[in-house]
């Protein structure tokens, strides 16, 4: 299980996370919806200590870190427990699409190079990426440099996967295929955090969803329940503005 | 203003002669520049708290000094320190051979850093913070991250700039024949003092510095090629 308590963040005088929890049980689909700017990469961000946050604890598994004031090491145990997809894909320019995927197994995870190569051919080969195993991520397009990013999350096995809008700076024509592959890797039974703005992916996929807004959780609960029947005021105004009302009634 | 070819061919010889000298002054201060200038850059990068603002007032103010006269500065330092030591000690030695090409050697290698650390620091710049948080996000760290992601990247972005740092050392070599170091420019003008004609001393000089700047520009951009294969454009 993984626990987020109490995050707080600010940006000079912004506030941007103002106390968020977050329960993330193991197999979990969580999905973060809000509008842009409610804080929903910086929570991201903070888990991964990619930003520090300003107050908060993490718990994964057995182990709790303090987001403030967690120690290099303990930083480091937490990100090999985790993995991250990045909207820009993050791929390692100076590395083939295989070695990208390597590289946590064999340098950070001191797995051995024979051991490490057979996991990537295989994650490769599900994201339908062999023919590609040898390119540098410069020659290959938005669409298949996602799919390395997440074959490289998924390769390291980890607790949990965090998914920062891994299709929004795709080819609209693009999206759906790598919404398949999330799709693919909840399957899997991985537990995963997913910040999207794609709804019917949430509808089909959440095992749960959270809606933030203004730096808070809104609100909290199956896709039913938020997609149908949302309690609060500023969860409905959200929903009424991106789904279209037919369809929000079916 | 005659040009005897005989005397360039005698000159050309002294200050090939003389080659390896300059050769292994340059080569010192690159490959201390280097290491050194990588480090400072790094450091800088991070912000690491007062080394980061020491170093880069160090590097502004020392940016404003002339190489020759930070030179000419070094050596009186040097031969007061030396020669207080030596006198302390009650010793009869002769310092001052000894102590010039330390003082070209420390001279050439702050201007190296100096300069190489301004270089690196532009191409860690030009690196994408994502490079680094993806290392950081899939266990690497700091330390791994920098060799294993960043600096292979910056290497063949920082080589253009290396180049002409390269070939700024290599002339500011020169200038350590003004404290009486015995290299390419001071070799081949020996001959002219028996000739009281210059010309030929210079125009060699310059010919074997052209020379040996060319050959390790094309070394340079051989290496440049080799580490920046994982780049879309090549050339
Ligand atoms: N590094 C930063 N420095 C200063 N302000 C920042 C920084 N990162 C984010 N912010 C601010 O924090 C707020 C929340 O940003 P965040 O990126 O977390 O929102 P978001 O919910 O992910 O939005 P979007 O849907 O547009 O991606 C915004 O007001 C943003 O301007
Ligand atoms: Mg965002």
């Amino acid at each position: 299980m993984i626990e987020v308590k109490n995050v707080r963040k600010s940006f000079g005088k912004n506030e941007v996370l103002k106390d968020v929890s977050l329960t993330v049980d193991k197999g979990d689909v969580v999905v973060i919806l809000g509008p842009s700017g409610s804080g929903k990469t910086t929570l991201l961000r903070c888990m991964n200590f990619l930003e520090k946050a300003d107050e908060g604890k993490l718990v994964i598994g057995e182990q709790e870190v303090d987001l403030h004031s967690a120690s290099g090491k303990e930083k480091l145990q937490i990100r090999r427990k985790t993995a991250f997809v990045f909207q820009n894909y993050g791929l390692f320019q100076n590395k083939t699409a295989i070695q990208n995927i390597t590289e946590g197994l064999i340098t950070a995870r001191k797995v051995p190079k024979t051991e490490a190569v057979k996991k990537a051919e295989e994650v490769l080969e599900w994201v339908g990426m062999s023919d590609k195993r040898d390119y540098y991520p410069a020659k290959l397009s938005g669409g298949q440099q996602q799919r390395i990013g997440i074959a490289r999350a998924v390769a390291l096995d980890p607790d949990v996967i965090l998914f920062d809008e891994p299709t929004s700076a795709l080819d609209p024509e693009l999206v759906g295929e790598i919404l398949d592959v999330i799709k693919n890797v909840a399957q899997r039974g991985i537990t995963m955090v997913v910040v999207t703005h794609e709804m019917s992916f949430a509808q089909e996929v959440a095992s749960k969803v959270v809606f933030m807004d203004g730096g808070v959780v809104v609100e909290t609960g199956t896709p039913n329940q938020i997609f149908y029947h949302p309690k609060e005021e500023r969860t409905k105004k959200f929903l009424e503005r991106i789904i279209p009302q037919d369809q929000y009634y079916i | 203003m005659g040009f005897e070819y005989d005397n360039f061919l005698d000159s050309l010889h002294y200050a090939v002669y003389y080659l390896p000298i300059t050769a292994k002054l340059a080569f010192a201060a690159l490959v201390i520049g280097i290491i050194i200038g990588l480090i400072v850059a790094i450091i800088r990068y991070y912000r690491i708290p007062v080394l980061s603002q020491l170093l880069s007032v160090l590097i502004t103010v020392y940016q404003g000094i002339p190489t020759m006269v930070a030179l000419l500065l070094y050596n009186l330092l040097f031969s007061f320190l030396i020669g207080g030591v030596v006198e302390g000690l009650g010793l009869n030695v002769e310092v001052r051979d000894v102590s010039n090409i330390v003082v070209g050697y420390i001279a050439l290698s702050l201007f190296a850093i100096t300069s190489i650390s301004e270089t690196f620091r532009g191409a860690i710049l030009s690196i994408d913070k994502i490079q680094f948080e993806a290392g950081y996000s899939i266990g690497l760290t700091k330390l791994q991250t920098l060799y294993r992601i960043i600096i292979p990247q910056i290497i063949p972005t920082a080589i253009p700039g290396l180049i002409n740092n390269m070939v700024g050392i290599i002339k500011g070599t020169s200038l350590v024949s003004a404290i009486g170091i015995m290299e390419v420019m001071n070799a081949s003008i020996i001959p002219c003092s028996r000739t009281y004609s210059f010309v030929e001393g210079y125009v060699a000089a310059a010919l074997v510095y052209w020379a040996f700047t060319l050959v390790l520009e094309t070394i340079a951009k051989g290496i440049e090629k080799k580490t920046k294969g994982f780049r879309k454009q090549l050339g």
